[in-house]
Order: C-alpha cells, then structure tokens, then sequence
C-alpha cells in the first residue's frame, strides 16, 4: 500500500512570502490531519499535492509516482476536495458527476453508472440526483463535493477544509463519510478545526509558517502532554497578565476566563487537567513562537 | 436626499476609470467620423467628396451625433445598469436598504445619477466632432464655417433624448431582472435588431410608422433632410418637426415608462427558488467496492468527447444569451424576407439563393456574438462557478479542454444556423415556393459562412483564453470584428492581410458559384490554416492549476509542429493566392484606376483634335469556349477617314487583360504599345487620305486564369456570357471615359473636368454620344459556342449549323446599326411567339431563359408583344425580322437594348412576383421589356448626337414609350404609384448631385434625370395634351433624323417638334418640365363636400400653392403661377374619382369639382404627377361643412 512522502519541500510567492519551507511528512494510508491556523501553508501544499501548483524545490512521493514531475500520473489516482468549489448551477448532480467521471477517464459506461449510484446513495443525494445543485444548501453542496472527490475509488484524497460552514448535523455525516474511505487510502484532510481531527485521524501534523512543528498519533501526542497541562480561572483583567508562564489558550466557560498554560510543576492557583488535541495544537504553535 | 444619492453616484460613476475609457471611446469614434467625413482618408481609398456636403455640415453632425448614440447603447446598458446593480454585486444592498431612506429615494437618486453621468459623458462626442474640425491636415475646402448651434442642438435632439429613453429603459430591465445579463442582451438585441431593420425598410411607403419606431431618430432626421440639396445641408439646422418631434418626445418616454414599471417590480430580497425533485427509489446498496478501472488515454476522451461535447452543448443551449441571439435571427430573417429583393415594393419568388443570402447577412452580428460569449461561457465558466480546481485535478489532458470547447462552440453556432436555415425553409414553403435547393443551403451556409465563422471562433476562444476576463476578451474580439473594415478603410486592400475576408461572390442561378469557386476555397484554406495555427498554440494556453504565463504555458511542450506545419501552410496559400492575384492577374485598387484614367487623359487627349478613321463596317469571328472561360474575339472593320485632312497616327484603344494575336490594318504602320494603359499608336507608313477605307484585322484572346483579390471577370462564363463591345478594340480618343469628380481631377492633377457640348453647339451634332469611333455601322457576327449553348450577337439570325463538335451562329442587321454590340451564349430553354408587323414580314419574338425561369416569361412575352405592336404602330414600323431577350446572370442588375437582342439580368425580372390583385404590386418585368423594346426606336433609330440633352432622347423617350403602354394595361392610379417611386428617385438623386442639377433638355447622363424626372415630365405632358400630339411629333424627329449619321439629332430637335405640335396652352409647360428645373410645393388646406339632389357629390379645395424654380448655380427662386394645377379626389380605397385642371393664378387655389361617388380625400395634384416635395399633404379627408 503506497504512502506520501514529502520530504523538504519549498514554496516562496513573489514577495518574500514563504509559504513551505522545507517540510518533510511521511503519511500511512489512513486519515491524516493537517492542523494549522489560518495562513499556516496548509492550502498550498494542499493544492500542491494536487497538481496545481508546482514547488519551488523538494520532493513528493506516492508510492512509485513523483508527484512534483508526474501530475498526470496523480491525477489518475487522486481525489480533491478543494476548499472553495461550486458547481454548474444548472447541472444535475448525476449530470455533473457523469461529465467529471468521464473527465476522470472511469471509460466502462457500467462502471461509471455503479460508481455514480454508489456515491450519490453514500452521500444521501440520491433523491435529489436530479436537481439543478443551484439550488442545494451548503451541506449538500459539500457532499457532491466528496462524491466528486471520490469517484474513480481514488487512492490519495485530498480535502481542503471541508467542514467550514457545516452544521452539526452535516459535519457528522460528513466525518462517517470520511472515516469509511479511509482504511486503505491515503486521506490528507486539512483544517483548523481540532476537532475534526480528533475524531477522524490516525496521524497528524501542525504546521505554522510553512513548517510542520509536530507530527505523529493525535493519542501518543496528546497522552505526552499528561501532567503537564494546568488550568486556572481568572479576572478578565489578569488574562494577559502572566508572566512568565506558557499560556496555551485562554477562553471564556460560562462568562468566566479560563486558562490553558504548560507547567513544568503545580503552580498556585492552577489545577492539572487532562491535555486534549487543542492542547497538542496550541503547545506547538507557542514552541515554535 | 435624492439629490445626494444623484450627486454621490455621479461623482463615482465620473471618477471610476471606465467612464474615462468611455469618454475617450466617445470622443475618439466623433473624432474619426469627422476626419472621415472630411476625407481624411480618402487620399489612400481614392474616394470623393465630390458634391457632398461640408463635413461639419449641420446636416452630418446631426447624423453622425444620432448615430453614435444608437452605436453607444452598450455604454448605456453598462452605466445604467451598474449603477443599480453594484450594490448587489458588492453585497452592499442590505445596509443600504435598510437605511431609512426608502426604495422609491434610492431608485430614483441612483437613476438620475446614472442619467447625469451619461450626459455628461455624451458632451465629448460633439467635442470630438469640433477638434476634429481643427485638425491641421484636412483640406480646407471640405469644411465649412462652424456655428455653435450645429454642436447644441443636435445634443439637444438627438442625444438628450436617446440617454433619457435608454437610460431609463436599461434601469428599469436592471430593477427588473436584478441581473447584468439581461441588460446587456437588452442592449445588444436593440442595436443589432436596429441596425438591421434600418436596411430593411424600403423608403417609400409606411413611412410615418417606421420614423416613428426609430427609437434614435435616424429615420424621421434622415427623410426629414433626404432631398435637401447639398447647400440646403451646409447651413440648414435639423430641427425637429412633424414626426421628427413626434418621435423625440415619444421615445424618452416610453423609456421613462419601462423604468418606472421595471422599478415596481423591484425587489431587493434574493430569489428563492425550489425545483421540484424526482424522487426514484434508491437503488440496492453496493457495499462491494471494486475500484472502476481508470484510463485517461487519449483512446477514453476520444471515444467519449461527444458526450463531454454535448453536455457543453446542452449548457450553451441553456444560456440565456444563446436564446436571445436565436429569436432576434428568427424576428430578423422574417423581418427581412419581407422586403428582400424588392423592386418597385414589389416581391420576388424566394429563390433559395436570396434566402441564403438573406441568412449570411443577417448572421453575421449574430454568429459573432454567438462566438464570442459561448467561447467566454466555456472558459470562463470553471472559474465562474469555482470548479476549476476540481476539474484541474482530474487526470484530463488540457488541450482536451480546449478542443472539446471548440466543438461545442461551433456545434452551437451550428444549431444558430440550422435554425436560420429551417425558418428560411419555412418562409419558402409558406410562399408556395418549392423549389428548396438544400444542397445551395448546405454549401452557402455551412460550406462558406460556417468556416468563416469558426475561424472567427478559434480567434475567440484563444482571446478568451488569453484574457483574464470576459470583457477584455469581448472587447479584444471586437475590434478583431471590425479590423478588415478599418485596415480596409485605411487603403490595404489585399484580403491576404484583411483578418478572415473573402473576395466577394455572386451566386446565380444560371452560373451558380461560377468563377468564385476557387478564390472562395484557397481563401478559406488559407484563414483555415490561420485557425488551425491558431487553435494549435490555443490548446497549450488552456489555464489550469495556479496561472503560469502564457510564454510559459506556450513554450511549456517544445515546438509546436502542428502551429508550425500549419503556420507553413497558410505561408504557402498565401503565397499562392499572391502569386494568383498580382502575378497571374493584375490587381487595380480603385486608386490604381484612377491614376491610370488620369494618365491617359493627359497623355492622349491631344488626339482628340488629331483626325481619326471612323468605322463603317463590322465582321467579328467569335469564338467562345465556355467550359474552358476563354474566347477569341475576331473580326475585321473597315474605318474610313470621314475628315478633311489625312490621317497619319490612328490611336487603337484595346482592353488590357486581352492577349493579342492581331491587331493591325492592311497597310504599314509603325506601332507604339502602351500596355500599361491598353494604347497603341499606329502611325500610318502611308497616311490614309480624306475619303479613303482601309481595313482593321484583329484577334484577341481572353482566357480567366486563375482568380483576383476581389472579384473575378463575369463576362465569360460558363453558362451566361455577356461580352459587350468594350472588350472589342476601339479607335481615337474616348472622352467618356474620363474622371469626373472634381476633387480626383484636382488630386491627379488634370484641370477641371470637360463637360459636354450645349445641345446648339456646332460640335453637338457631330459624334452620337454612345459610340466614339463609328456613326452607323453594317454589322454581322459568326459566333461559335460550345454544342449545348446557343449563341446570341444583335441582328437577325441568318444561318446556324453545327460543325467540329461546336455550334455556329451568323447574326447580321439587314440596316446599318449605331456602333454598340455584344455577345451573348448560355444553355437556354426558349418561349417563341410572333407578332404582326403591319404590313411587313411578321416579327419572331424568343425569349432565351434559364430553364427554371419560368415565372414573369408570360409577362415578358405579353409586354413584348404589346410594345412591337404599339410602338410600331405609334412611332414607325420595326425595322427588324425577330426580336431575341436572353437573360443573363446577376453579376449585373440592367436589362440593355442592342438591335434585336436583349440582354436582361436574371435579377430583374425573371424571379418577380407580381400579384395581380394586389395594386400595390407593380409589373416591373412589363416595364423593363417595354422600356428596353423602346429604345429598338429611342437609340437604335435616332441617337443623339454628343451633347447635353443627348439621354433625353434616347432614355426619357424609351420611359415615355414604356409608361404610356403600362398606362393603358394598369391604369392612371397605379401608375401613380408607379410614379411615386419616381419621384422619389428623382428628389434623392438631386439631393446627391455632385456638379449641378441641368434641365431634362440639357441633361448631362444624369440618371436620375433622364429616367426619373424624365418620367415624370413627359408623363405628366402626355396627361395633359395627349399621347397622340406627343407621338406626332415623335414621329416628326424620327423621320427626320432615323438611322442617319452625322448631323445628329440633338435635344432641341425634340423640344422644337413638340413646341410644333403643341398647343398655345401647353407651351409654358413644355418649357418648365424639359428646359427648366421646377419644384412644387403644394398642400391642401381645407376640402369639403355636399351631396347634391343628383345623387352626386360637390367638393370643395382650398390649397396653397407654391412653384419654385432652381438656376444653374443650384439656387431656388420663386416663381409666379398662371397656369392649370391638377385637382381630384379619391375614394376610401384609394381610387381616383375625377382629377381637373382648373388654372391657378397665385399661391391660393380654391376649386370646386363634382364626383359621381362620395369622396373620402381630396385635394391637389392627387395622382402626384407634378414634382412635389412634400407629397403626403396633397390631399385630405374631406369634410362635411
């Protein structure tokens, strides 16, 4: 079974701006969660991966595929959800889903209408399988978007932030959606919501700033933390005033601040909690600060 | 509060970028016009100002500031409706609605902000107009003093106006629909949809219903000003009256009434919509996941393009652009088959080649829009719709891409036509018309327009491609659209340069494609090539992933061999057709001809004061070889010299194409050649003494090799040649042939133009004006032509046979006959008939058709009888034994009269329909044979001599001869109709008269004096004293002058006849209508009627009336009224009940006159036979006091 190999690959846009530098990630089929605030370089090495977007320097491995020089050779086998998709508004979804598997190069008309019928009852659009998708919702919006990504049974999926703007409900339907391809493929999910990859991913990275600051088991880095991770209620006026201490995160439960902070030992006033994945993400964005 | 709307919006609109861009657009298209007006590139066309007006004429800035409105439309479309629909496109709406301030304030504060930005932008186009009359390099004398008014007003009438009604109209569809879309189809359809109804209307009739429907006033201000002469132009102000007023007032409101409703219907929450869905059961869930088996060869997109095509298809289809484009080409193919190919208002049969003619022209606007927006929709559309990041992840080839969205934007284009070609169909059929020729339909439209179109969409695409927007790709195109037009404007008129051109063509239905087959095919080989380098480096360009640019999306696959192979290629054709149309054949740009008139002006005219031999005698061997588009024109003169003193040099004038096997005379001469201008000088080693003949032996050979730049020779054809005497070799010095416009005579440096003789000037009677070199001539012809054509030369037939596989004809003219001949061979079916002669051998009358023309033969053969007989009887018997109409292709739209022969376009009267019940029709086919029968006497017996007044004698008198004959099959109503076509030629043709308007007895060969005026003249004379006086002295001249030389008859001979035979109270009016020009302008004022005890009705007239007459510097004087005016009254339907001619004496006519039925108008000059300028306020309703 093929894995993704990145190893010190670089981006820089005109002006300076580093959007990768160097990163290295090897990825295990299976989900992977790509963490990172807003701007970290997820979406670019996202799209790089996807073929649309070429390197500076580095190199990409899926199995025998050299992923920088063979994009066709991805695309074969590639699935991408990207962050921001429409649709035709006047397209049907088996329409649409058709003209992309054909694009896709799914050549056996039966296989293509068996794969289309799979994915459109997989993601519960089969009784709307002939509306124009100008008037779907956003969630339904987003489940062609990973019927489209999988069509073709793809052996690397690439989704760009897919649970922004979904309600509960469609974000649950969309993690079991998720969580059934993922047992044999590599799935690179991208997103700033820790959540999302506390429940899905079996490997993880954070990156900020074009680097990847850790990576691993989401439950080994989360269980590293164990001990170390303390909590304190404070008045809203002492929230910024906390010298020297690793503050992870302050936030507001039931009206009141609460911080998040990484001790060495028990500091007064400050209570040991169990670490969480939020905790993993915020120690690793100040480690690298 | 509005105001502060109005002010901010204003202030926006002015400062954003595009509206310098428009205001710059504006300027610079007034600025052009101007320039072009001026002659600024008439230098490199070689075209004329000659008699038009100034280009700063209040007169042409009127147009031209209309005319750029109706062309500003888009600008209109976009202010108007961005200016509303911004706040939707930047999702500011709600907070702004949300405001207090109310719908109804901010509708109205954004319109009148949008109103004020376009008149303010609109200022710049009669800056433009005033700078460019300031511009150093336009000759002075083609502006004239410029007054502030001519700017103003024009401002004030035409654009006002025309900003208010679209500007409101574009606002209200904005609020309405709440999308940009529909506004810019509501835009494009009106200006197309405008542009071509304008060509549509025929002139004459319904014409207060089309002023009126012009929502830019071009029509009412173009007929209120169309028979202005060319002084009235230059210092005349277009103010509006009438229906112009009318019309200015009607439109903005109707504007401001669709803005109004627009804006009730407005609402500014989004469209909720919800499609009904079809629920099937789901089918039986596959939990099996077999990985479907991928293949993104070249073999999978290939086997599977057409479906990927027609989903694009499908979606182009879907486009409401695309719906718009087909029903405005259906409105537009109905719209003009209704006038299409109109004489006289009067139908053809829809033979399939109008039809397809019809379609190319109207498509052309449509195929172009189609092009553009379904190539932008195609790649646009990705990244409209944010798909483009799924779609460029899939493992699909990008040239795929682009090549799937070529075909489906010429599928759609297809689907345009065929919808084109099916309503066409259906028009036919619909006119009992069956004869479909599907195979024209396919070669014409999708064998000639389609490839032109798709090489125009290859361009598209990659433009869209290219473009990092819609609009930037639309506009790039159409300046493509119009580059042929400007390159050929600024004077290169090589098609190899002009971006998608074609030489011209003319399908006929007896030659059908003819010669244009190969000029059509290398041509579009050659632009094909261009699409296919083109398409070639367009396929790399296809974006995809994050934009590279393009130099490195091109150079990104190494060389591109298909771009160069086809490149090569269309180096070759090029080539090719250069070497076809420079080295082959010579191509004269009009320019080239000009300067070559011009040189031989002044190298040559010397000789016109050289004597010259005359020709008395001609034999022509002919022979044609249709098949092979070659001849040999053979055959000998005898020339005498008919001077006093010897001849020493003969100049010999021979056409240039023509290769010369011989060409001299029975005695030695040295021969100077100048091939360039296709003169010889022979000078005589014995000079030919006064009274002595010699003989002239010649044998030209004209062969059509290969094909020209624009335009191939028609006169050898391969069913339908038409070789007239001017291919044959002439002697002496042509002055015909001379420029005439004043202002090419002064660019080529010769001095003004040399008019021609007063009709009592000595010279006058020396030469008739058609022939330079003979006076009447014994003629005969042995023609040979293929087996299965007949040939056709003037004269009785004597002899035919068939001989070496060839047909054999001798032709010969039992009289001497005026030195004017042709040749004629076609594949003919032929109607005969005969005619008695009075006491002479009856005459054979043949009409030679296409066999498919079967149509107007009756009518034809009817006319043709009627005139012999009549013409004989009234003016001398025939002089001949047979009587021959051929009919010959459409290269040339005239019938001609040669002795006994007929040549008759196929496009004038072989295809009329006319309905008999019907009196608007009008049996043109009758008069074109009757006309042309006329002038076996009118020309062909006496010909005037080369003077002013000679076409009087000859056309004038061929029209009197004809409208008197129609007079008697139709009667004087419909021959008022006839007459008002006229009248209406005539006004116009005065209207743009380039020297000066002369009296009919001095005409100068100016058309629309001696046919239209002269129809009018002589009509309207034998009206009033009677045909039979007119034809005494008709007679009189032709017994005195028929079939004789020198001394030649002149335009006075007549006048002095008619005078002769004319009674005192007729005298006045033959001088007015032949030595004068007269203008009337006559209007009713009130008409009533009482029923009297005797059943009848007594009506009563009180007109002014007003009599004008011009001088010979073009300037009006009125005149005094003693004389008999015309009075009548019509019925409801139009028909004429009594018609008087009390005498007038002053402006005031009060007339009283008895009809036997009730009247419904009545008034002045009711059949229009005098020359009105206003004719529509002769008469009235009448009322009951």
């Amino acid at each position: 079974m093929p894995t993704l190999e990145i190893s010190a690959v670089q981006k820089t846009y005109p002006g300076e701006v580093h959007a990768l530098r160097e990163i290295s990630l090897s990825i295990q089929p299976g989900l992977f969660g790509l963490l990172g605030p807003n701007g970290a370089g997820k979406s670019t090495l996202m799209r790089t991966l996807a073929t649309l977007q070429e390197a500076d320097s580095g190199t990409v491995r899926f199995g025998d595929i050299d992923v920088l020089e063979q994009p066709e050779r991805v695309r074969a086998v590639l699935g991408y959800l990207p962050q921001e998709f429409g649709v035709y508004p006047g397209a049907s979804a088996d329409e649409l889903l058709d003209y992309l598997a054909i694009l896709k190069g799914i050549s056996r008309s039966d296989e293509r209408k068996a794969e289309i019928e799979r994915l459109l009852v997989k993601t519960n659009l089969w009784d709307v399988r002939k509306r124009p998708m100008g008037t779907f919702s956003g969630g339904m919006r987003q489940r062609f978007g990973i019927a489209q990504a999988l069509l073709g049974a793809p052996r690397l999926v690439i989704v760009d932030e897919p649970t922004a703007g979904l309600d509960p409900e469609e974000r649950n339907r969309f993690h079991t959606l998720l969580a059934e391809i993922g047992h044999d493929v590599v799935v690179l999910l991208s997103t700033h919501i820790v959540h999302d990859v506390e429940e899905l991913c079996g490997q993880m990275a954070v990156i900020d700033k074009g680097r990847a600051l850790v990576t691993g088991d989401p439950l080994v880095l989360t269980e590293a933390l164990r001990g170390k991770v303390y909590r304190r209620f404070v008045a809203p006026a002492d929230v910024a005033a906390q010298p020297g201490l690793t503050v992870l995160s302050s936030r507001l439960q039931a009206g009141r601040p609460v911080l998040h902070a990484l001790l060495e030992q028990p500091l007064d006033g400050w209570e040991v909690i169990d670490p969480n994945l939020e905790d993993v993400y915020f120690a690793a964005l100040k480690s690298a600060r | 509060m509005i105001a502060t709307i109005a002010r901010f919006e204003l202030r926006r609109n002015l400062r954003a970028p595009r509206s310098l861009v428009y205001g710059l657009i504006l300027f610079a298209v007034a600025f052009l016009a101007e320039n072009a007006l001026a002659g600024a590139f008439d230098s490199v066309t070689g075209g004329s100002g000659q008699g038009k007006p100034f280009a700063n004429a209040p007169f042409f800035v009127h147009i031209v500031t209309s005319f750029i409105g109706c062309l500003s439309l888009t600008i209109c479309a976009a202010i108007a409706g961005d200016s509303l629909l911004q706040d939707f496109e930047h999702r500011t709406y709600a907070m702004i609605l949300s405001t207090p301030l109310g719908t109804p304030r901010y509708l109205a504060g954004r319109w009148l902000g949008a109103l004020g930005t376009l008149l303010v932008l609109f200022v710049t186009v009669p800056l433009g107009l005033f700078v460019a009359t300031k511009m150093p390099w336009l000759s002075a004398d083609r502006l004239g003093p410029n007054h502030v008014s001519y700017y103003v007003l024009p401002y004030l009438v035409a654009t006002v106006p025309m900003v208010l009604f679209a500007c409101s109209l574009f606002f209200g569809i904005a609020a309405w629909a709440r999308a940009m879309a529909p506004v810019h189809v509501a835009g494009v359809t009106l200006l197309v949809g405008y542009l071509i109804s304008r060509t549509l209307s025929d002139g004459v009739h319904d014409r207060v219903l089309a002023e009126l429907l012009d929502p830019f006033g071009l029509k009412p201000s173009s007929d209120l000003t169309e028979y202005w002469t060319t002084a009235q132009r230059n210092v005349q102000l277009v103010v509006p009256h009438g229906t112009y007023l009318v019309n200015r007032i009607l439109w903005p409101l109707l504007g401001v009434i669709v803005g109004l409703v627009g804006c009730r219907r407005f609402r500014p929450a989004e469209p909720q919509s919800h499609a009904r869905t079809k629920a099937g059961p789901p089918p039986a869930a596959t939990t099996q996941r077999t990985r479907p088996h991928i293949d993104p060869s070249i073999g999978h997109f290939v086997r599977w393009a057409p479906r990927l095509v027609l989903s694009s298809v499908r979606q182009l289809l879907a486009m409401r652009q695309f719906r718009v484009l087909a029903a405005v080409e259906v409105v537009l193919v109905l719209a003009a088959s209704r006038t299409a190919g109109q004489i006289f208002g009067t139908k053809t049969w829809p033979v399939t080649y109008q039809m397809t003619e019809l379609l190319d022209g109207t498509m052309a606007l449509m195929l172009f829009a189609l092009a553009s927006i379904a190539s932008a929709e195609l790649v646009f559309r990705d990244r409209q719709y944010r798909m483009q990041q799924v779609v460029d992840a899939l493992p699909t080839p990008s040239p795929l891409h682009f090549w799937l969205s070529f075909c489906s934007v010429a599928l759609v284009q297809l689907v345009l036509v065929a919808i084109g070609i099916l309503v066409s169909i259906g028009l036919q059929l619909g006119a009992g018309y069956h004869h479909l020729e599907l195979g024209l339909y396919a070669t014409t439209m999708l064998g000639i327009s389609l490839p032109t179109w798709l090489v125009f969409t290859a361009v598209a695409l990659v433009a869209h491609t290219l473009s990092p927007s819609r609009s930037v790709g639309h506009s790039v195109l159409l300046v493509c659209f119009f580059v042929p037009t400007i390159l050929g404007k600024l004077g290169v008129e090589h098609r190899v340069y002009l971006f998608n051109d074609l030489p011209p063509y003319t399908y006929s239905d007896m030659n059908r494609f003819g010669p244009y087959v190969a000029p059509i095919v290398w041509f579009r080989v050659y632009w094909g090539c261009f699409a296919v380098a083109v398409l070639a480096l367009g396929q790399r360009l296809w974006p995809r992933g994050e934009a590279k640019r393009p130099r490195t999306r091109l150079a990104s696959h190494g060389v591109p061999w298909a771009a160069v192979i086809a490149l090569v290629g269309m180096i070759g054709t090029g080539a090719y057709i250069h070497h076809q149309t420079d080295v082959v054949n010579h191509f004269v740009s009009e320019k080239q001809a000009q300067r070559d008139a011009a040189k031989t002006e002044q190298k040559y005219r010397r000789f016109l004061d050289e004597p010259q031999p005359t020709i008395t005698a001609v034999e022509l061997h002919v022979d044609l070889w249709p098949r092979e588009l070659r001849a040999r024109l053979a055959g000998t003169y005898v020339v005498k010299n008919e001077a006093t003193r010897p001849v020493t040099t003969v100049l010999l004038r021979r056409d240039v194409t023509a290769k010369i096997a011989r060409l001299d005379f029975d005695r030695p001469a040295q021969v100077t050649k100048d091939d360039e201008l296709g003169i010889d000088l022979h000078a005589l080693g014995q000079p030919l003494a006064p009274g002595e003949s010699m003989t002239l032996t010649f044998a030209l050979d004209y062969a059509n090799r290969g094909f020209h730049n624009d335009g191939e020779p028609t006169a050898i054809a391969e069913n339908g040649t038409f070789i007239s005497s001017g291919f044959f070799p002439h002697l002496g010095y042509d002055e015909n042939d001379e420029l005439d416009e004043d202002d090419i005579r002064k660019r080529e440096k010769l001095g003004p133009r040399h008019r021609l003789p007063a009709p009592d000037d000595p010279r006058a009677r020396l030469r008739n004006y058609v022939s330079a070199d003979s006076n009447f001539v014994s003629f005969v012809a042995t023609v040979s032509t293929d087996l299965d054509q007949t040939a056709l030369a003037p004269g009785d037939l004597e002899r035919t046979w068939e001989a070496d596989g060839r047909r054999w004809f001798t032709y010969r003219t039992p009289q001497p006959i005026v030195g004017f001949w042709s040749i004629l061979s076609g594949r003919y079916a032929v109607a005969r008939d005969v005619v008695d002669n009075g006491g002479a051998a009856p005459i054979t009358i043949e009409i030679d058709h296409h066999p498919a023309h079967t149509y107007d033969i009756a009518r034809m053969m009817d006319a043709a009888k009627k005139s012999l007989t009549a013409f004989s009887t009234r003016f001398s018997p025939y002089p001949r034994r047979s009587l021959h109409i051929v009919e010959f292709p459409r290269y040339a739209s005239f019938a001609q009269s040669f002795p006994a022969l007929i040549p008759f376009s196929e496009g004038i009267g072989f295809i009329a329909r006319v309905d008999p019940t019907d009196d608007k029709d009008i049996d043109y086919p009758f008069y074109v044979t009757a006309h042309e029968i006329a002038h076996q006497w009118w020309a062909h017996q006496l010909i005037g001599g080369r003077a002013q007044g000679a076409t009087l004698l000859s056309e004038s008198l061929a029209q009197y001869s004809a409208l008197t004959l129609m007079k008697k099959e139709v009667g004087r109503e419909q021959m008022s109709r006839f007459l008002t076509y006229e009248l209406h030629h005539y006004l116009m043709g005065r209207a743009g008269e380039a020297h000066e308007e002369q009296p009919l007895a001095r005409v100068e060969n100016q058309l629309y004096i001696h046919y239209n005026k002269g129809s009018l003249a002589l009509y309207y004379l034998a009206d009033v004293v009677g045909e039979d006086v007119i034809d005494r002295a008709l007679r009189d001249v032709l017994a005195k002058f028929a079939g004789q030389g020198p001394p030649y008859a002149t335009s006075t001979d007549l006048v002095a006849a008619l005078r002769a035979e004319l009674p005192p109270t007729a005298q006045l009016l033959v001088g007015d209508l032949l030595e004068k020009v007269i203008l009337w302008d006559n209007r009713v004022r009130t008409a009533t009627m009482r029923e009297l005890p005797s059943h009848l009705w007594e009506v009563t007239i009180v007109a002014t009336l007003k009599k004008v007459g011009v001088d010979d510097k073009s300037e009006e004087h009125e005149l005094s009224i003693d004389e008999p005016v015309p009075v009548g009254a019509v019925d409801a339907h139009g028909h004429l009940l009594t018609i008087e001619r009390p005498v007038a004496h002053g402006n005031g006519l009060t007339a009283t006159f008895t009809t036997k039925e009730k009247p419904a108008r009545a008034g002045v000059d009711p059949l229009h036979e005098l020359v009105d300028r206003s004719a529509e306020d002769n008469l009235m309703d009448v009322s009951v006091p």
